[in-house]
């Protein structure tokens, strides 16, 4: 039975990471332009170009050999020994030693941003769930008007206040750039330091949403007869709160916070922006403006496989949170 | 929750105030204890760059990490792409053609050392010249090279299937010579991760990361008491507005970002930041000549005369975007060249009464809306197209539509992505667009550039030379052909003022003014940059190899 379960699931994970991988390659050739164009055009910003430098740098490149199945074909076979390719970007790095440097930060970041986010949504659903009516109801309507502010405006009101203003937080970065990257206690704290306001930023905007979802679901439970059940058995409110109603509310936002999971390797383009923070959410960036087929390839690989794994990992745990799913 | 985020900040701003001591402390005591002896103290530059940093310094990336080219590897000669003619000697003490230039032969400069420690020598020089040969895809320049000597009394002489005359400046100013002993081992040279250059360049690489880039004096460079710094830090953004803010706070000391209202946002900050502006290339609306309103000489002619350049310059750029001239000659680093009898054509103000006229005569009617309509009776109306997001092009395109409604015209004002735009651009599938060319110390690469019709394919197919708009005139060709065959300077000065008469009288381009680029120096913590009255070579950070020339002279301020 449970075996059939995972099966099942498995099957579907594995046809979904199929398309994943084939759209990945076409997308990025979807887009206008020519990587090589983009090289050339560059170069023009600084100096002229020498006549046939193009044709000698698609051979440089090794681009554009073949036809379009034959490059998807090479494409399944790269992957297939996991080899990500160079990045045109910043030739000739491989794609893998970028990715991974770029998503070291974004995970740390907004991972810890999304967790926290996530919690303190939670938490304060739950209260303003159960003391409905109350004047703590005032904090929906706050932090909802938090996550209707565009993100970037936040951002960059707080940077002000924060960082140029008050200078309680450095502006931007990921670390103090006189310090050597390590494992050492110096840089580790400039990390922390520079990671608060944009950590800050991200559950600001976020959690309201959480939060919102949490407290809706918390008040729909406590009209269950279960918990007036358990009110009546006499039960501390606490129990009663914590065991019976948020535990049967916070079921959706379960589901909600796996794909936000997910979606915590995509960085956050417009944070990264903002605060010049070095994560996947910039490297994308940088990609696509410069038409960086394989580094493109290599960051979207990473975020669909990062959400398929991530709901994955939660379709299976649900199966032990609420048992009901196992047998749809 | 409140109380703790409080503690938390309390005990962050522990590690800002050490760091920010320590910080000053580092460079104050680095100066003081530098006067004269030896490269000390930091400089801290950026390139504008977005992407992070790797530690690979393959010098045959197109996309070379800043400093790699200049820096780390060098060429032989160094050309002033400030000053057209400025060529000073590099790994190389001087050159000599042979009679048709298809030979040249490099006397090269003795007692230097790769800095590994090994001896440079003609062989290496040798070796580097005959790679393009052995293998055609490391020819990124596309160089005429039949192959390379290394001869008996140390000189290099490097053979041409073709007299190669106007490609001295790829020669012997952007190939950068590689060590033998290293290169020889490698075997996939255009993927090889070069992670520790062995360059004989003033610097090595420091620490890399995807932020910061530090490259270290190297302690044998061979040009005495160079260089003047100890460490050259490299920070990336993501793109302007945190440069600028770096910029304007006074953190970086060499830097190349627009920014906007500069003698507010800063000159005005701080007593010593200067700005360095440097014409070095032109703003240009370029004009499809084949097809569309725009190949209309009258309808460019028109263009030009409504635009008030001044007005533009000034709203735009604070005025630095210093005036160009109908030759669309890069001055004054190309006043070499300038015939003596156009020195006083320039472009003046916004003459809409004057643009009216031109068209009219050319057989163009005033609607009774006060705007044009071409020859068929449909209104004339002329699109040019931009990059989304290049603000200044923005502002000065806005200008320049209410000045061209003021002559009748009506201009639309495209953007496109990038990518888009270069599409384009390339294809010809435009009639206006706004971009700027020049960065070159070469007057014959600069004309050959914006004006070689014979290199152009039609419009349809891609163009990834130059000349966009497709210009076509075969007497300006020949003359390029003829400026490219010969090393008289005489001689090619006689074709250089037939070309700008004939630019003069087609309007090929409609040329805005020297494109604004300017280079802000924090003079607290640097001197001896080049400037107007001293350009020893051209200011900008990413511009290779002035860049590394300009590394060597620079000095940590005391």
């Amino acid at each position: 039975m449970r075996l059939r379960y995972i099966g099942r699931k498995l099957g579907f994970y594995l046809v979904a990471a199929w398309i994943a991988i084939t759209l990945n390659f076409f997308l990025p050739r979807l887009i206008p332009g020519d990587p090589v164009a983009v090289i050339i055009s560059k170069q023009q910003q600084t100096g002229t170009v020498p006549l046939g430098e193009a044709d000698q740098l698609r051979r440089l490149l090794g681009l554009g050999s073949g036809s379009l199945a034959g490059q998807y074909g090479q494409y399944l076979n790269s992957l297939a020994h996991l080899r990500f390719g160079l990045s045109i970007t910043v030739f000739p790095t491989p794609v893998i030693d970028l990715v991974r440097q770029a998503v070291f930060w974004t995970l740390i970041l907004v991972g810890i941003a999304t967790l926290l986010s996530f919690a303190l949504g939670i938490a304060l659903g739950t209260v303003t769930g159960w003391k409905r009516g109350s004047r703590l109801d005032a904090i929906v309507p706050a932090t909802t008007l938090l996550t209707a502010v565009p993100y970037f405006w936040l951002a960059l009101l707080l940077v002000y206040l924060f960082a140029n203003t008050w200078q309680i937080f450095p502006a931007q970065g990921g670390f103090d750039p006189a310090l050597d990257v390590g494992w050492n206690g110096a840089f580790i704290s400039s990390a922390i330091q520079h990671s608060l306001l944009p950590a800050i930023t991200l559950i600001v905007a976020s959690v309201g949403g959480w939060l919102l979802g949490m407290r809706n679901m918390m008040v729909a439970t406590l009209a269950e007869d279960y918990v007036v059940a358990a009110e009546a058995k006499g039960l501390t409110p606490l129990r009663v709160m914590a065991k019976y109603a948020a535990r049967n509310a916070v079921l959706p936002s379960v589901s909600g916070f796996a794909v936000s999971i997910g979606f915590v390797v995509t960085g956050q383009i417009v944070m990264e922006q903002v605060f010049n923070y070095p994560g996947v959410g910039n490297l994308l960036f940088a990609a696509v403006q410069n038409q960086d087929y394989p580094l493109m390839q290599g960051i979207f690989l990473a975020i669909s496989f990062a959400v398929l794994g991530a709901n994955l990992l939660v379709d299976l745990l649900y199966g032990f949170i609420d048992p009901r799913t196992k047998e749809a | 929750m409140r109380t703790r985020w409080r503690a938390a900040s309390a005990l962050v701003l522990v590690p800002v105030m050490v760091a920010a001591a320590a910080c000053g402390s580092g460079s104050g005591s680095g100066s003081k204890s530098g006067s004269g002896s030896g490269p000390h103290g930091l400089i801290t530059v950026t390139t504008g760059s977005t992407s992070p940093f790797v530690a690979n310094f393959n010098p045959f990336s197109p996309t070379v990490q800043p400093g790699a080219n200049g820096m780390i590897y060098e060429p032989l000669m160094f050309f002033n792409t400030a000053r057209a003619g400025d060529v000073q000697p590099w790994l190389a003490q001087s050159y000599s053609w042979n009679s048709d230039g298809t030979a040249i032969t490099f006397k090269l400069r003795s007692g230097v050392t790769w800095n590994d420690g090994k001896p440079f020598s003609a062989a290496d020089v040798a070796y580097t010249f005959n790679l393009d040969v052995q293998e055609p895809a490391l020819n990124t320049k596309g160089l005429p090279i039949k192959n390379a000597v290394a001869n008996a009394d140390g000189s290099v002489t490097v053979s041409f299937t073709k007299p190669a005359y106007q490609q001295l400046v790829y020669i012997a100013g952007k190939t950068l010579i590689l060590p033998q002993h290293i290169w020889s081992g490698v075997s996939d040279k255009k993927t090889f991760a070069d992670a520790k250059p062995v360059g004989t360049g003033a610097w090595t690489v420091g620490k890399v990361n995807s932020q910061v880039m530090e490259l270290t004096a190297n302690p044998h460079y061979y040009m005495p008491d160079m260089p003047k710094a100890k460490t050259i830090r490299f920070l990336t953004f993501t793109g302007n507005s945190t440069a600028d803010q770096a910029i304007e706070s006074g953190e970086i000391d060499w830097g190349g970002g627009f920014v906007p209202d500069i003698k507010k946002n800063f000159l005005s900050k701080n007593a010593k930041y200067a700005v360095e502006d440097i014409p070095l290339s032109v703003t240009y609306l370029v004009p499809n000549y084949k097809q569309g309103p725009t190949a209309d000489k009258a309808v460019r002619q028109a263009i030009s005369q409504a635009l008030d350049r001044e007005f533009i310059s000034q709203s735009v750029y604070n005025g630095y975007a210093p005036p160009t001239n109908p030759m669309d000659l890069l001055t004054p680093n190309f006043n070499s060249i300038l015939d003596p009898s156009l020195a006083d054509q320039k472009f003046g103000k916004a003459d809409p009464a004057g643009a009216k006229q031109t068209l009219q005569s050319a057989g163009y009617a005033l609607g009774s809306n006060g705007m044009f309509n071409d020859k068929s009776g449909k209104p004339l109306e002329i699109t040019v197209k931009q990059v989304t997001g290049w603000s200044d092009y923005t502002s000065v395109l806005q200008i320049a539509e209410q000045e061209l409604a003021a002559a009748g015209i009506k201009l639309n004002v495209q953007a496109e992505a990038y990518a888009s735009f270069i599409q384009d651009q390339n294809n010809g599938d435009f009639q206006l667009l706004i971009d700027n060319f020049g960065y070159t110390s070469d007057p014959y690469q600069y004309y050959n550039q914006l004006l070689n019709g014979s290199v152009a394919p039609p419009i349809g197919q891609v163009d990834q030379f130059g000349d966009y708009g497709r210009f076509d005139d075969p007497q300006v060709d020949s003359l390029l052909a003829d400026v490219s065959a010969t090393q008289d300077a005489n001689k090619q000065k006689q074709d250089y003022y037939r070309i700008e008469h004939l630019v003069l009288q087609d309007v090929p381009t409609i040329p805005l003014f020297a494109a604004q680029d300017e280079i802000e120096f924090n003079g607290n913590h640097v001197k001896d940059y080049p400037t107007t009255d001293n350009p020893y070579a051209a200011p900008p950070i990413w511009l290779q190899p002035d860049e590394g020339w300009v590394a060597l002279h620079i000095a940590p301020a005391s």
